[in-house]
């Protein structure tokens, strides 16, 4: 399957991958908002988001400072 | 004849194009912000909006003054030790004694959000550390997913200006370089931080005045 991260495909084994999976793997930082196919999935529901062939994720880092 | 557009609808319809004076002043003077954080982006960001006209700020901040704020943030030294917000309201009441400041001295998470930052039109994100960040981010997305939400994230350091940019993802703007993040090696100083905070404040004003259009 095909996964788009940030503009970039990724092609990953299988038909279906956990978010929090893809993210161990995948995140550019420790702190970030994960945007799945337009939608906000929050840090406590990635464990139960899976990701199939084709979906969209954006992730945004967050950065301290303000 | 002149339009008006409601704040609530402000991503409705279409551009204002030669928009005089005294339309902007009453759809900012009707406007209600609310800012979370009033330590370097937020208070910096307030201050900017206040002068620019803006009729209602809400700023929501438990901390306290302190010495080292006052490299980059809008307090006095001798409001070291008070609440920041009440400071800040004291400040800007002193720019502008007609704007309506609702201070709240009160730690944001992610049970207040709902009761925090309903009834205004625009949320400014301006806190410090990356976790109360993403709460609050996380939160105002999902309990508010239609209501713009204007962050500054990538604020650390000097110079660099070039990095600095608005990042859009629905009603999530992002002001800031995305990259630079206060660390041991890297404070956050005032020119910087000012600018951020000060990209916020203009882009409040943009999507107030509908300059900025909802995809």
């Amino acid at each position: 399957m095909r996964i788009i991260l940030n503009n970039e495909k990724i092609n990953l084994a299988g038909e279906q991958i956990r978010l929090d999976d893809l993210l161990k793997i995948h995140a550019p930082s420790s702190m970030f908002i994960s945007k799945v196919n337009g939608k906000i999935v929050s840090k406590g529901n990635r464990k139960q988001v899976w990701l199939r062939d084709g979906d969209e994720i954006v992730l945004i880092p967050v950065l301290t400072g303000g | 004849m002149k339009i008006f557009i409601p704040v609530s609808n402000i991503f409705a319809y279409f551009c204002l194009k030669n928009m005089d004076r005294k339309e902007t002043e009453k759809i900012l003077g009707k406007a209600r912000i609310a800012i979370a954080g009033a330590g370097g982006l937020g208070s910096n960001c307030a201050v900017s909006l206040a002068r620019a006209g803006v009729g209602f700020i809400r700023i929501v901040d438990y901390d306290r003054v302190s010495r080292e704020n006052l490299n980059r943030q809008y307090y006095f030294l001798d409001q070291c030790g008070k609440s920041k917000v009440k400071a800040l309201k004291e400040n800007i009441l002193k720019i502008n004694p007609e704007i309506h400041i609702e201070a709240i001295d009160q730690k944001i998470d992610a049970s207040n959000i709902n009761s925090l930052f309903d009834g205004v039109d625009i949320v400014v994100e301006a806190l410090d550390a990356a976790a109360e960040k993403q709460m609050l981010i996380e939160g105002v997305l999902q309990t508010f997913p239609d209501k713009p939400l204007v962050c500054g994230i990538g604020l650390a350091g000097r110079g660099n200006f070039e990095a600095l940019k608005i990042e859009r993802h629905g009603s999530l703007f992002i002001c800031g370089d995305l990259q630079t993040e206060v660390g041991e090696n890297l404070f956050p100083m005032a020119p910087r931080v000012a600018i951020v905070a000060n990209m916020q404040a203009n882009l409040v004003i943009d999507i107030l005045l509908e300059t900025i259009k909802n995809d």
